[in-house]
């Protein structure tokens, strides 16, 4: 059977701000159970909810950036529905009125192939309390979010996460969420169904949710898709219903559903006046809306020199951008603070497990580690002593190279007779590299590295090598 | 339209709500009759109706975003040992007067609560007004508390020191609040609403919670979990409802001022059936944070007492903007006291002739004219208008107020055992939303709602006030509906408009019928003009002497 799959996604984006939605509890992760909640979002009769106006502002800016018309009358609507999780019986949702429409966004796949999927809506709600086995947490509810609802635009997992890296690397750059979505704060849902190539509409879909990472939402819609093709295949009928994924097990379940689940009687939310935006309001937020990842790459390119891929992963990160480039106006060399951004920066990061907002580094003192490098007073060998240094809370650049003797060996001299010293150890190599194994060089200067106890100046080590081996013949 | 004892239960599961074998039939059947007389409303031309979202449309004020560490401890009172009150008597004094005696120093605040704590103690048997009312020795301590404050100079509110009793729907740190039902038992709020905690500001002290009907969903105070609430004027009817608690303490002289909550005339319907003053502000007026809610777009707290005069003075208390609440309205400064000049030279009133016949008590009609004509001779002018949406605001308000109270009670554990009254309302409430019959039911409703507040619009363009009755006929015998669930329908058709448009209404104590019972007038104006209603109120009550009436205590059947 010639098919395509259909993929439309919700994605749930926690906000990042002080306090709760309609209350002002603290919204934060973890801490123990029900440190966080008040009677209002503990659902305590007789309270009332008060929009948290930065909830707003963060929903207008994401809005914003994907697009959307922003909506100059909105409002909140009751979704009434039962479940233990919701304190009040309702979610404060957005159903008739929801603050933004339309939208349109362009991501990048993998091989550089552009794609663009729609926005249908973006709408404000509160999160729900959290039910685990020792009871009900209601750290989470009323946390204020954002639900992002797509057009059935994609065709396969590889389109949805460019587009999943894409819409993150945007909330990021607004920094209205953290978007950890092992923490829960970027939950994706993901509708799929099944589009034999002959035929003009897609048939039934499924919902998918508790898709806890990029791998599990790239599995659950190969799984999905071939689940669909083989029922469709054996000439039976995909049911419409929403399934669990079961990341342990790999595969999805159906998770049980009332008869009348889907009826969520909406009505207006009567506790909070409708919201009315001016344009004078929504034209300021789009002047605070910042550069994004994919123009800014282009301009650091453009007014720094960097290569375009060291640019791309400068760039995943707004910190690490902004890092990059306050490093690279102080130093002499915006090549050099680069080299070190997407290397050493990278890897440090990796090993010890931090995000980038975690790092101690400042952009001056990364500065002065480039330009020790650029000056050749250190050696990069010896600056990434000094670099782990800097990471875990130093400052002190120069008096840390003194302290711990890592100055860069200059001393012509010295350098010529190490390199003597080291040829004359190794006769057999100075023989295959004159019969042109050139190769071996490298291994020379290694040597003569080792000698001068790693703090030789490689390009003059180099040069001296250079030298003494064009005389032997 | 019939529904089925098939379709109750569907109803019922989608509403979360459990019930009893005896009651699917039963729901069946009230089902049925009332949505045969909500019929009506498709009836009404509601063309080019533009919705809004609640009366009045506030500006949304929202929160800063500033987190507030959780759940802050109330400090422990200080509970101040009280003097040895003098036994004194208030038989007879307005909130007012008594607040000036204790200004005065001819009460202390201490002699005050012990005369109102030994007569409730002694007189409410009877009448089962209170629920709950604090320990004598708590409340004199509190009291003591007060006096000082107020010899210290620190609190010069012309009530402070004045017992107010509250309605048990209303929020009190510490203290169970039932709103009269078995399924909210063993919820003590960890909170005071905002009027508690204004109440207190001013210095007036608490004398208790006050009976009402389950969950303030009645108009006879009878669907009480703890028992009727009998009418001081005749114990074997009713108060009226929901507040009938709030209405009957005033009325027997149990306290002199009281709490309500008026939702579709729940402070004036009950006032008028004990001739006491009950005012229902304009929505947006008082906080409802604390207000265990019933109907959130319609729902307003007020005062009941013997007079305008002491409404206004507890509207003072009141009212203002509270952060805790986006639908309360920034108001203008000047107090609701100062309103009350007592000069209605050249107001025009209006008169609606539905008001004056139909189903209406030909002795209430007779008051209602005695009253226009009072007007008249304070220099007002009174012309006769129609308000056709008398007929239609029922409907409305029915399947408005059901609807969000399916929701508002969510939050209330549903296996427990709610009351028929109750149960009845939030299955309607959950079969006007359901996605069948939204748009017949709900949304037509918001409709008609929107053509109300305009037709009210349009009469308040000519017209300073609208003088009609509260209720078509005075205090029914208890019992009385218990056959007909529809019996007491039209109660509140005169009440409803004003909570659907959100208007300013007060009731004031305008005759007795030919058996005893008080029967009360009420006034509607325009839009946050309460200041103008509790006037027209006040120029009444100085030419006319019904509310200083009271009740003999003897009587306790009536003749008719
Ligand atoms: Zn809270």
């Amino acid at each position: 059977m010639n098919v395509d799959p259909v993929i439309g996604l919700e994605i749930h984006v926690e906000l990042s701000t002080q306090s709760k939605a309609f209350c002002s509890c603290a919204v934060a992760f973890g801490g123990a159970p029900n440190t966080r909640c008040c009677p209002v979002c503990c659902g305590v009769p007789g309270t009332l909810p008060v929009l948290n106006e930065k909830m707003l502002e963060y929903a207008v800016l994401a809005g914003l950036a994907f697009g959307c018309e922003i909506q100059s009358y909105t409002r909140f609507d009751r979704k009434n529905y039962c479940y233990p999780d919701l304190p009040k019986g309702y979610q404060i949702s957005q159903h008739a009125h929801p603050l933004c429409r339309g939208g349109e966004v362009a991501f990048t796949l993998p091989d550089g192939k552009r794609e663009t999927a729609g926005i249908c809506e973006i709408h404000m709600e509160e999160d729900t309390a959290k039910q685990s086995a020792t009871g009900i947490d209601y750290n989470r509810a009323g946390v204020p979010l954002i639900e992002i609802v797509t057009g059935p635009d994609f065709r396969s997992a590889e389109a949805v996460l460019a587009f999943l890296s894409h819409v993150k690397s945007v909330l990021e750059y607004l920094e209205i969420s953290d978007c950890r979505m092992q923490e829960g704060s970027f939950r994706v849902d993901v509708n799929l169904s099944i589009k034999p190539s002959h035929r003009e509409t897609p048939g039934t879909r499924t919902e998918m949710k508790n898709l806890s990472s990029f791998r599990a939402v790239a599995a659950a819609i190969e799984h999905e898709s071939q689940r669909q093709i083989q029922i469709l295949e054996s000439g039976g009928q995909v049911e419409q219903e929403t399934r669990r994924w079961d990341e342990t097990n790999r595969c999805s379940v159906p998770m049980r559903t009332k008869v009348d689940a889907g009826d969520y009687r909406y009505f207006p939310e009567p506790d909070i006046p409708p919201i009315r935006l001016t344009t004078e309001y929504i034209e300021g937020q789009k002047a605070a809306l910042p550069e994004f990842a994919p123009a800014l790459t282009a301009r650091l390119v453009a007014d720094y020199g960097i290569a375009p891929t060291d640019a791309r992963i400068i760039t995943a990160n707004k910190q690490i951008a902004t890092l990059f480039e306050s490093a690279a106006k102080a130093a002499k060399s915006a090549q050099e603070v680069a080299r070190w951004v997407t290397g050493e920066l990278m890897y440090q990061l990796h090993i010890q497990g931090m995000t980038p907002a975690e790092l101690a580094l400042s952009p001056a003192t990364l500065a002065v580690l480039a330009d020790a490098v650029t000056d050749g007073i250190v050696n990069r060998t010896a600056a990434k002593q000094v670099f782990g240094y800097l990471c875990s809370g130093g400052t002190d650049v120069m008096g840390y190279i003194g302290i711990h003797g890592l100055g860069q060996m200059s001393d012509e001299a010295v350098i010529t007779a190490a390199v003597e010293q080291v040829l004359t150890a190794h006769p057999s190599v100075v023989t295959a590299y004159r019969d042109g194994q050139t190769k071996v060089f490298g291994f020379f200067v290694g040597e003569v590295m080792q000698k001068l106890d790693g703090k030789g100046n490689p390009a003059k080590i180099r040069s001296a090598l250079q030298e003494r081996l064009g005389t032997i013949h | 339209m019939k529904i089925t004892q098939a379709c109750i239960e569907q109803i019922a599961e989608r509403a979360t709500l459990w019930l009893s074998e005896r009651q699917k039939p039963l729901m069946a059947k009230r089902l049925s009759e009332i949505l045969e007389r909500l019929a009506v409303i498709q009836g009404v031309d509601t063309l080019g109706i533009q919705l809004e979202h609640q009366a009045g449309s506030p500006e949304n004020i929202m929160r800063p975003d500033t987190a507030v560490p959780t759940m802050a401890q109330a400090p422990p009172s200080k509970n101040t040992p009280a003097a040895k009150p003098r036994s004194i008597t208030l038989t007879g004094l307005t909130a007012l007067q008594i607040g000036a005696k204790i200004q005065a120093g001819i009460f202390s605040a201490v002699d005050v609560a012990a005369a109102v704590w030994d007569g409730i103690a002694e007189q409410d048997r009877d009448i089962n007004a209170f629920i709950s009312h604090p320990a004598r020795k708590t409340f004199l301590a509190e009291a003591a508390e007060i006096q000082e404050q107020i010899n210290r100079g620190e609190l010069t509110s012309p009530l402070a020191g004045v017992p107010i009793g509250i309605k048990d729907n209303i929020c009190t740190t510490g203290v169970a609040t039932t709103c009269a039902s078995q399924a909210m038992a063993g919820f003590v709020p960890p909170y005071d609403a905002t009027v508690a905690e204004r109440l207190k500001k001013a210095g007036m002290l608490a004398a208790g919670k006050l009976n009402m009907d389950e969950l303030a969903m009645g108009s006879t105070s009878e669907t009480s979990y703890f028992g009727p609430v009998r009418n001081p004027w005749a114990v074997d009817r009713v108060p009226g409802g929901s507040s009938g608690g709030s209405a009957a303490a005033v009325a027997a002289g149990l306290v002199c001022c009281t709490l309500g909550s008026d939702t579709g005339g729940s402070i004036r319907q009950p006032a008028s059936h004990c001739g006491v003053t009950g005012f229902k502000p304009s929505y947006g007026t008082v906080s409802r944070h604390g207000l265990i809610a019933y109907a959130s777009s319609l729902d307003q707290i007020g005062p009941l007492a013997h007079d305008a005069a002491d409404c206004a003075a507890i509207m003072d208390v009141l009212a203002g903007q509270d952060a805790k609440d986006s639908t309360t309205l920034e108001l203008p400064s000047a107090t609701y006291l100062a309103h009350l000049t007592g000069d209605i030279q050249g107001m025009r009133i209006a008169l609606p002739e539905e008001g004056l016949g139909g189903g209406v008590n030909e002795d209430v009609v007779a008051s209602i004219r005695q009253a226009a004509e009072t007007f008249r001779t304070l220099g007002a002018t009174v012309e006769y208008i129609r308000l056709p949406c008398l007929d239609y605001a029922i409907p409305a308000y029915y399947i408005l107020s059901t609807a969000e109270a399916s929701s508002n009670l969510a939050r209330i554990d549903r296996c427990r055992n709610f009351g028929d009254e109750v149960v009845k309302r939030i299955l309607l409430g959950t079969f006007v939303l359901s996605a069948e019959q939204h748009e017949r039911y709900y949304q037509k409703a918001r409709r008609v709602r929107a053509q109300i507040s305009r037709q009210f619009e349009q009469v308040f363009q000519a017209y300073d006030a609208v003088l009609m009755p509260t209720s078509q006929g005075t205090a029914p015998l208890l019992g009385a509906g218990e056959d007909n669930s529809l019996h007491n329908y039209l109660a509140d058709m005169f009440t409803v408009p004003a909570n659907l448009a959100g208007l300013p209404a007060l009731t004031v104590p305008a005759g007795f019928d030919r058996g005893g019972l008080p029967i009360g007038a009420q006034i509607v104006g325009g839009r946050l003009m309460d200041g103008t209603v509790l006037n027209l109120g006040h120029a009444f009550q100085s030419v006319t002497e019904y509310h200083k009436k009271r009740p003999v205590k003897e009587a306790s059947v009536s003749e008719r």
